[in-house]
């Protein structure tokens, strides 16, 4: 679909913009190995881009990532066809960034011929230094329809931008990043549990004991590897009736532990599924 | 590539910081009338925009580039119909965060 030497599974499929474990654990080897997991796919201001430090003709890096691809959202405000090329100057606001996008094959100049002075754009690219003058080899381009996107790709920017500037570990991204295996109510204690809301958990041996019991006994129950892979889940009635425990239990259990994040219900109100991973 | 004169995201209230300056606003069109538009900022202040003659028809959200030249008037270079269907509070807490914590990112 795209020309050159854009490679769309490793931009959009080897974890996007984030950088990858390589970039962050190895930067010093991320130029001698240019593989797919040091691709980066980036969101930037053209101030941002502008402020990229380099250690050579087109190694750029910022916040810590290497750049690779970026992607840009303004106005064209210069445009000049050539025979091969679209020389053209892209402002977001932040800045200005002179644009090259070669048109070899016929579906390049269709998308080109689409885009108009005064237009805005959403742009992909590779950020190039020729004789210390930076501007950006566009290998993809297209008109921005609506204007929220324009709102968005700034948020994004900022977004991505604190992501990567923010300290390693502990932080909100590396939380979800890494989803704990470890629930709550489960059947290995461990030294380090993860936080438990509810009164009802906090004093588990004191109070309501026996129902205690009983949503451990019913959480245990859909832990099973059988229940975690069933897609539909397990019905309420089905459980009351493997576990010989009164359906109306079954069910307050059931109802305390969905509040807690330890189960969901399914297709209905009836049918649960433990939120454990399976 | 050139950031020597970038054009700064305001709402109706950061507008005054600008004066003499460029910047960048959506306006809801109020109405229009001899090459002026009068607009509703995305804070809901009035803004009137001179000096560009605007695009017709007009939609709903305009988007102005010009210099601020006062605190509830610019003087428009460039125009750009922004649609019926722009969030304007997706823009004002874009407009507040480009002036705030992340300002280093836009100028």
């Amino acid at each position: 679909m795209y020309g050159g030497e854009f490679d769309g599974n490793a931009a959009f499929a080897g974890g996007g913009f984030m950088p990858s474990q390589a970039t962050t654990q190895a930067p010093d080897f991320s130029s001698a190995f240019k593989n797919r997991d040091v691709r980066t796919l980036l969101p930037l201001t053209l101030k941002q881009l502008n402020s990229a430090s380099t250690n050579g003709e087109s190694n750029f890096s910022i916040d810590g990532v290497d750049i690779n691809t970026v992607s840009i959202v303004g106005r064209i405000c210069r445009m000049e066809n050539r025979i091969t090329q679209v020389d053209f100057v892209v402002d977001d606001g932040t800045g200005c960034a002179d644009c090259v996008r070669w048109c070899h094959e016929r579906q390049e100049t269709e998308e080109m011929e689409a885009v108009k002075l005064g237009m805005y754009v959403r742009l992909y690219g590779h950020l190039k230094s020729f004789q210390g003058k930076r501007s950006v080899n566009v290998f993809s381009i297209r008109p921005v329809t609506d204007f929220n996107e324009i709102v968005h790709h700034f948020t994004e920017c900022m977004y991505v931008h604190m992501y990567n500037t923010m300290p390693r570990g502990g932080s909100i991204p590396q939380a979800t990043a890494t989803p704990r295996p470890q629930m709550p109510y489960s059947t290995n204690p461990t030294p380090a549990k993860p936080y438990q809301t509810g009164p009802s958990n906090q004093f588990p041996n004191q109070f309501n004991d026996q129902m205690h019991g009983v949503r451990q006994t019913v959480l245990n129950y859909l832990n099973q590897p059988m229940h975690l892979a069933s897609e539909a889940g397990v019905h309420c009635d089905v459980i009351a009736r493997d576990l010989r425990i009164p359906p109306l239990q079954v069910k307050d259990a059931l109802e305390q532990l969905s509040n807690d994040g330890c189960v969901y219900s399914t297709m209905d109100e009836t049918c649960f599924k433990s939120t454990a991973n399976a | 590539m050139d950031t020597s004169s970038p054009s700064a995201f305001v709402n109706g209230a950061l507008l005054r910081r600008y004066i003499g300056q460029k910047v960048r606003t959506v306006v809801q069109v109020i109405g229009s009338d001899n090459g002026s538009v009068v607009g509703k900022s995305t804070d809901d202040l009035q803004i009137v925009v001179r000096g560009s003659s605007p695009p017709s028809p007009l939609t709903t959200y305009l988007e102005v580039i010009g210099i601020a030249e006062s605190e509830n008037a610019i003087r428009a270079e460039t125009l750009t119909n922004f649609g019926n269907t722009f969030d304007p509070q997706n823009y004002n807490e874009l407009c507040k965060l480009a002036n705030g914590e992340f300002k280093h990112l836009f100028i």
